[in-house]
């Protein structure tokens, strides 16, 4: 078997004319992880879009709708459209906060020397812990009588709700999902500095150029590929948002706060339609999948990949 | 470095000051201070959540609301811990999740690394195409397969399982995509060397490759373990 291996085959994934391929050998390889693949992600994905064609209850008999979940959905749901507005707006504000934030922050942390390390696990640290934890305790901090209220008592300022506020309540929500997302992005972009060779910065200072200058025109084109990385999978996860309007306003108030997913989960999990959640959830993948399209197709224009 | 010593007259020292604009010359700039003060300040705003979580934890419940912006409430009621760890089975839960983590992870790790081996050394039909299509998949909100995989994990009886936390789970594109992108920078003639000294290609992945994507395994593991641990509890 091992004989069938070409020496020099595949090099960096290139395939040079005229080798034998390995079919059987790469069959058995992959076998279990396309095996898993088609069951748990492609299978669920085609039944999802199966099940949105009906009116689907937890338990009984699904019944043959057609299209009038989406009907349903654009035209006679005016939730669906609130519910969209929300995600979007909470998408840009958290995607252009988060990434701004992180820029600043690793930037001044690559500076920052012997700290640098130290302080990069401390903006990871609400990464890995748990999202209900973190979220719980920033309700906690929140409520009318919280810990930022009495604090801003002291100064004399009587604080807001912040949770229970339609105008305050997304930015409540905004401030906690990017204090928890950003370590991520300060990692990602901390390598990307570390990766940008400082002989590149010293020539472009005897150039004359000064701090601001070499960041925009050096730095910055240097990191586009770690950027436009965050700026993806940011935006991605971003359209997903749910554990933190689920914990901290369950939507509220009114529908203020309420995202798509959480609007696909009470209805596919509360209201017993999991039709009609199906349908929301394509909804979700066919603009997530546009503007992840839309994105790559700017690729080439805003990144640099040129060493 | 080198072109850094040749830049600059002899009179100061090059390595201290690499980042630095040249205005700096001095030892220590006063905005040194100022950047690491800040970066205290700073650290501890953000850490703040975590210090009001343990404080919290120390409160009498019916103080939990009134002690205002106060660390301490009247008595330090360390009985929390206690219900905590006997009001619902925390033992068996903590187990659970461990459980949940490192098989999902182990599982992880064996598909991707098989998955990412035959996809950054091997020879198919539609290879890029194929993996284009599985990359794809990240793209995929978790959301849009949770209904039907809860109705697969319904139909199985698998539903309130750990195999129905851990198996769907695992053969996400992330990892072998992450082993595959390292695998592509890595020479491949370690490979080739173990080959010429007769070892299969199971040795060669569990000798020569594992070692040297270890480093990454252990990053993206531990991002992974931490997701399932919140995806698991979250559901």
């Amino acid at each position: 078997m091992m004989t069938a291996l070409p020496t020099l085959a595949v090099k960096n994934g290139r395939k040079p004319a005229g080798t034998p391929g390995h079919g059987r050998l790469a069959a058995a390889y992959l076998a279990p992880g396309m095996l898993g693949f088609l069951v748990f992600i492609v299978l669920p994905l085609v039944a999802s879009l199966v099940i949105s064609l009906f009116d689907w209850p937890l338990f009984g008999a699904p019944e043959f709708v057609g299209l009038d979940n989406y009907a349903r959905m654009l035209t006679g749901d005016p939730v669906f459209w609130t519910v969209l507005g929300n995600t979007l707006f909470f998408a840009v504000s958290y995607t252009v906060l988060n990434l701004v934030l992180a820029l600043a922050v690793s930037t001044w942390l690559h500076h920052l020397g012997s700290w640098g390390p130290f302080f990069r696990v401390l903006f990871f640290i609400p990464v890995v812990t748990p999202m209900v934890a973190n979220a719980l305790v920033w309700r906690l901090m929140l409520t009318d009588d919280g810990v930022v209220n009495s604090f801003l008592a002291n100064f004399g300022i009587d604080g807001p709700s912040w949770l229970s506020d339609s105008q305050l309540a997304m930015g409540s929500l905004i401030a906690m999902s990017v204090w928890q997302g950003i370590g991520y992005n300060i990692i990602v972009l901390g390598a990307g500095l570390n990766g940008i060779s400082p002989n590149l910065l010293e020539a472009a200072r005897i150039d004359g150029a000064g701090a601001w200058q070499r960041f925009f025109r050096v730095v910055l084109p240097m990191l586009s590929p770690s950027l436009f990385f965050c700026t993806v999978m940011t935006i991605i996860g971003s359209f997903k948002v749910f554990t933190q309007p689920y914990l901290l306003t369950l939507g509220g108030p009114g529908e203020s706060t309420n995202t798509i997913v959480l609007y696909l989960y009470r209805n596919g999990f509360s209201f017993d339609k999991l039709g009609y959640a199906s349908a929301l959830a394509w909804a979700l993948f066919v603009i997530v999948m546009l503007i992840t399209a839309l994105q790559f197709s700017q690729q080439k224009r805003l990144v640099n990949y040129d060493n | 470095m080198t072109t850094e010593t040749l830049a600059k007259p002899a009179t100061d020292k090059p390595t201290t000051h690499r980042r630095h604009s040249p205005g700096m010359r001095k030892k220590k700039h006063p905005g040194h201070y100022i950047s690491r003060a800040g970066a205290i300040l700073v650290g501890l705003v953000f850490f703040f959540p975590f210090l009001w979580m343990l404080a919290t934890s120390l409160k009498p419940t019916s103080e939990i609301f009134s002690t205002g912006a106060s660390f301490l409430a009247s008595r330090v009621e360390w009985s929390n811990y206690v219900t905590a760890w006997t009001a619902i089975p925390f033992g068996r839960v903590i187990i659970n999740s461990f459980l949940v983590a490192i098989a999902g992870a182990a599982l992880t790790t064996v598909v991707s690394l098989l998955s990412a081996y035959a996809f950054a050394r091997m020879q198919f039909k539609h290879r890029d195409k194929l993996f284009l299509v599985f990359l794809g998949t990240l793209v995929l909100p978790q959301e849009v397969l949770v209904i039907p995989l809860y109705i697969m994990m319904n139909k199985l009886e698998l539903v309130n399982s750990p195999t129905a936390l851990i198996v769907p789970f695992a053969f996400g594109a992330f990892g072998a995509f992450l082993i595959r992108q390292f695998l592509l920078s890595l020479p491949e003639e370690f490979e080739e060397a173990a080959r010429i000294d007769g070892a299969g290609s199971i040795r060669i992945l569990w000798s020569v490759i594992l070692p040297l994507v270890r480093a990454h395994l252990q990053w993206w593991q531990s991002s992974a373990s931490s997701t399932t641990g919140a995806a698991s509890s979250g559901r």
